[in-house]
């Protein structure tokens, strides 16, 4: 679990006690579109309250998996499970139980933001009065409350994004499905859309967000890597970062490099991996970045390399998924 | 209680919508009665008078201005021009819309026992237009006939006090004529004097009975009248040439034949038949002989049924109509495109929900809509409801659940926007031709008909025609039928939004 949730700020009305059972149980669930196989045999389970990454890139599946998970779609094999009970058969009850976030900004552009969030807090059965202090209190939260009365049409695509979000989040699910939130946002807002996903994690809420940002997968509490319609992992970041074999990295830059190089850093015993990334810099992967680097730099100067510079850092998890992936294709 | 706010927030969202775009309010309510007023004020009884050259021979022997006169109430005319082929030209060209041709001689037709042809050249393109110049034409030309006849009446009667004169002094020659028997020279004058008498009035007579036996033809009522003073013209002539006989004899070489006892009783008898056939010229109107019968046009409708009002109440069932299959066609449409849909299913928003708040919403705004027709109808055209009100406003409610109902079928049905928008003005443009509205019903036939009666305005015009013209309702079974339609709408919009609700 690497997330850390955030002071809750939302005020809710309901018990934190949940029951213990997953929210989510996903079993060899396939969903075809003709011939092609969209979400391809993927078993999963989140638990209640926490919050859940997929990641992967753009048409590998997560959004045809979230409208699995919100009922949508219904799968063409397998056994899928959301709060216990199948997605397609859920009572309007239950519907009252989930949040969803689309992935595209799906509300009236004529409306304002206040006016927007009246809308939803009406489908989910919510009376003027209840309303009223509930959008007010979302609207702060999420720092659109100055701007209520901006039409959703000219809202920045930041706010747009949140005022998606405050919509999913009016009725005080229990699920929230948020698909891609921070798609086109510059990083600061990212930062904050995160902020806000924690703060609603905190509250007891279970949260699967996707991304195609493979580093925002190290916020969540457990992350699905997939690909091609595929969960090709599936756990907490560290136990993935594990799994991938990826520790620490050292990052050598000089003025030519080639493949016999590689080969004789690969040779070192403190060296679990080595890969050339140009002609000019070589991608070092090691257990102890401090005990392997006098080696690294020891061998490239014995072999006549002139370097220029030799960084060290963790493994990202963009090299977690890069890893991953390859592993996945061998 | 949770259904109520989940059906109202539709409402919400398009109280919020109209108040954020006041276009959309211009669009839905003032554009309508803009077509209505637009209508009512900006179309011509019959359409404009048809262009008519009148092409008039150098030589006419009569007067042609009282044709001109009579003709062009009707007609619009542009000028005379001698050359039939010239006119005809322009005809053809379309620089004008009809050619009159009048006759050389009048007289000499009707001299001649025959009818004065008036040849009228027509080049409308439009069945309505070339119905209506024949309609019209038709209708001039009986009244030149009964113009005709009234003159010759009238110069009959005109001439009736000089028959009965003519009677008494006849009478009286017959009676010197009797005095003086024996006396052949008397006799000679006497018979003489009578047949000075007789020629100019039976002259007369029979160029009266030429003339009205030649419009005698076209108007079968009169062919009586016509005959009696055909008869008349035989007596005269009969008595003349009696008369003529006699003078013959009594001016002969041989030895001079008075008239018998029996002669001059015959010429009695004759004088007096002529006395009877003159009487209904002198008795009798010319207006009668020419019209004998009179039209009296009793109007039972409570309201003057102008132009504008008539087709008023048609125009508001169809805007109506329009507007609200529009809107229920793009609130669905929109949703779609919006992906608002998706929020829709994934909410514990039920099918039949969604479609009633759709309803409450677009229906609160189609009743405004109506409300504020019917009522710049009834304050600024100035049209009457005749009857209930409540029988007009439940009309236009059933006319708008039903039109919405259609609406939504139409965009659940439809893949896009744009087809649904397509059908949309398919209905309205399908609506014009077989609602009722520009051709009566008794006009079209299968499968015209059978279409016409799917549409919702098919029944909205007739009803709301009969409550505001004739201030009853002569269908109440057509209210049955499109309360049925509604029900029928909904139910088949509400089977395909579940199957829209469910999952892909």
């Amino acid at each position: 679990m690497a997330a850390t949730p955030a002071e809750a700020s939302v005020p809710s009305s309901r018990a934190s006690n949940e029951p213990p059972d997953d929210a989510i149980a996903f079993e060899h669930v396939t969903r075809r579109f003709g011939e092609h196989a969209a979400v391809d045999d993927v078993s999963l389970t989140v638990g209640r309250g926490e919050l859940f990454g997929l990641v992967g890139p753009s048409g590998c599946g997560k959004t045809t998996l979230i409208r699995l998970i919100a009922g949508l779609l219904e799968p063409s094999e397998g056994d899928a499970l959301v709060n216990g009970t199948e997605p397609t058969a859920f009572s309007a009850r239950e519907r009252q139980e989930l949040g969803y976030m689309p992935q595209e900004f799906s509300l009236f552009p004529s409306l304002s933001i206040q006016q927007n969030c009246g809308f939803v807090a009406g489908l989910y059965g919510m009376g003027w009065f209840h309303r009223r202090r509930r959008i007010r209190d979302v609207l702060t939260f999420l720092d659109l409350w100055d701007a209520r009365k901006r039409s959703a049409g000219r809202a920045s695509g930041g706010m747009r994004r949140r005022l998606s979000l405050a919509c999913a989040l009016l009725h005080e699910p229990r699920l929230m499905l948020v698909d891609e939130p921070t798609a086109g946002l510059d990083p600061e807002l990212r930062v904050r859309i995160w902020e806000h996903l924690h703060e609603i994690q905190a509250r007891g809420t279970t949260v699967v967000v996707t991304t195609q940002l493979i580093e925002e997968a190290e916020r969540c509490d457990s992350v699905g890597i997939m690909r091609a319609g595929q969960l090709i992992a599936h756990g907490p970041p560290s136990a993935l970062r594990a799994s991938a074999g990826l520790s620490e990295i050292v990052e050598v830059e000089a003025e030519e490099l080639d493949r016999a190089d590689v080969a004789a850093i690969w040779s070192l015993r403190t060296v679990r991996n080595a890969r050339l990334v140009s002609s000019t810099r070589l991608r070092v992967e090691v257990d102890d970045a401090e005990a392997a680097l006098p080696d690294v730099a020891g061998t490239l100067h014995d072999r006549g390399r002139v370097v220029h510079r030799v960084d060290t850092h963790e493994a990202s998890f963009e090299d977690v998924f890069l890893e991953l992936v390859e592993a996945s294709r061998r | 209680m949770r259904a109520f706010w989940r059906i109202l927030s539709f409402f919400e969202q398009w109280a919020a919508e109209v108040f954020h775009r006041p276009m959309l309010l211009f669009t839905l309510v003032i554009a309508p009665f803009l077509v209505l007023l637009i209508f009512g004020t900006g179309v011509e009884l019959g359409g404009p008078k048809p262009r008519t050259i009148i092409v008039q021979p150098p030589d006419v022997d009569y007067d042609v201005e009282p044709i001109v006169n009579s003709l062009e109430q009707y007609v619009d005319f542009v000028g005379f021009e001698e050359s039939l082929p010239l006119a005809r030209a322009a005809l053809e060209r379309g620089d004008i819309d009809a050619v009159v041709v009048v006759p050389r001689t009048v007289q000499g037709h009707l001299q001649a026992g025959n009818q004065v042809p008036l040849e009228v050249l027509i080049g409308e393109v439009d069945p309505v237009r070339r119905s209506y110049a024949r309609t019209f034409l038709m209708d001039q030309v009986g009244e030149l006939n009964r113009q005709a006849i009234r003159e010759a009446v009238g110069q009959a009667q005109a001439d009736a006090p000089n028959l009965g004169l003519m009677v008494e002094q006849a009478r009286g020659y017959l009676d010197l004529m009797e005095q003086a028997r024996g006396d052949v020279e008397d006799m000679r004058t006497q018979v003489a004097e009578l047949q000075a008498l007789l020629g100019p009035a039976a002259d007369s007579v029979d160029l009266i009975s030429n003339r009205a036996s030649g419009v005698a033809l076209l108007i079968p009522g009169l062919g009586g009248s016509v005959d009696d003073l055909q008869r008349l013209s035989a007596t005269l002539q009969s008595l003349q040439a009696d008369v003529a006989e006699i003078q013959q004899r009594l001016d002969g070489d041989g030895e001079a034949l008075l008239p018998t006892e029996a002669e001059v009783a015959e010429m009695r008898a004759s004088l007096e038949e002529i006395e009877q056939l003159a009487l209904p010229f002198t008795g009798t109107s010319p207006e009668v002989i020419a019209e004998p019968f009179e039209l009296i046009l009793q109007d039972v409708t409570p309201i003057e049924p102008t132009f504008t009002a008539f087709y008023s109440p048609g125009v508001v069932a169809l805007l109506i109509q329009h507007l609200a299959i529009t809107l229920g066609a793009l609130a669905i449409a929109e949703s779609r495109l919006l992906r608002v849909t998706d929020m829709l299913r994934v909410s514990p928003m039920r099918a039949w929900e969604a479609l009633a708040g759709n309803y409450i919403s677009y229906g609160v705004l189609c009743a405004v809509a109506a409300g504020f027709l019917l009522t710049a109808l009834t304050l600024i055209l100035d049209i009457p409801v005749a009857g209930s009100w409540a029988v007009v406003a439940g009309t236009l409610a059933l006319l708008i659940a039903c039109s919405l109902g259609v609406g939504f079928v139409i965009a659940l049905v439809s893949s896009s926007t744009q087809q649904a928008t397509q059908l949309s003005m398919l209905v309205l443009l399908a609506s014009i031709f077989f609602s009722g509205f520009a051709f009566d019903l008794e006009q079209l036939v299968a499968p015209a008909r059978w279409l016409a009666y799917a549409f919702p305005a098919t029944y909205g015009i007739q009803l709301l025609q009969d409550e505001m013209l004739r201030g009853l309702t002569r269908s109440p079974e057509a209210l049955a039928i499109l309360g049925g339609g509604a029900v029928a709408a909904f139910a088949l919009a509400w089977t395909l939004m579940r199957r829209e609700f469910q999952p892909d």
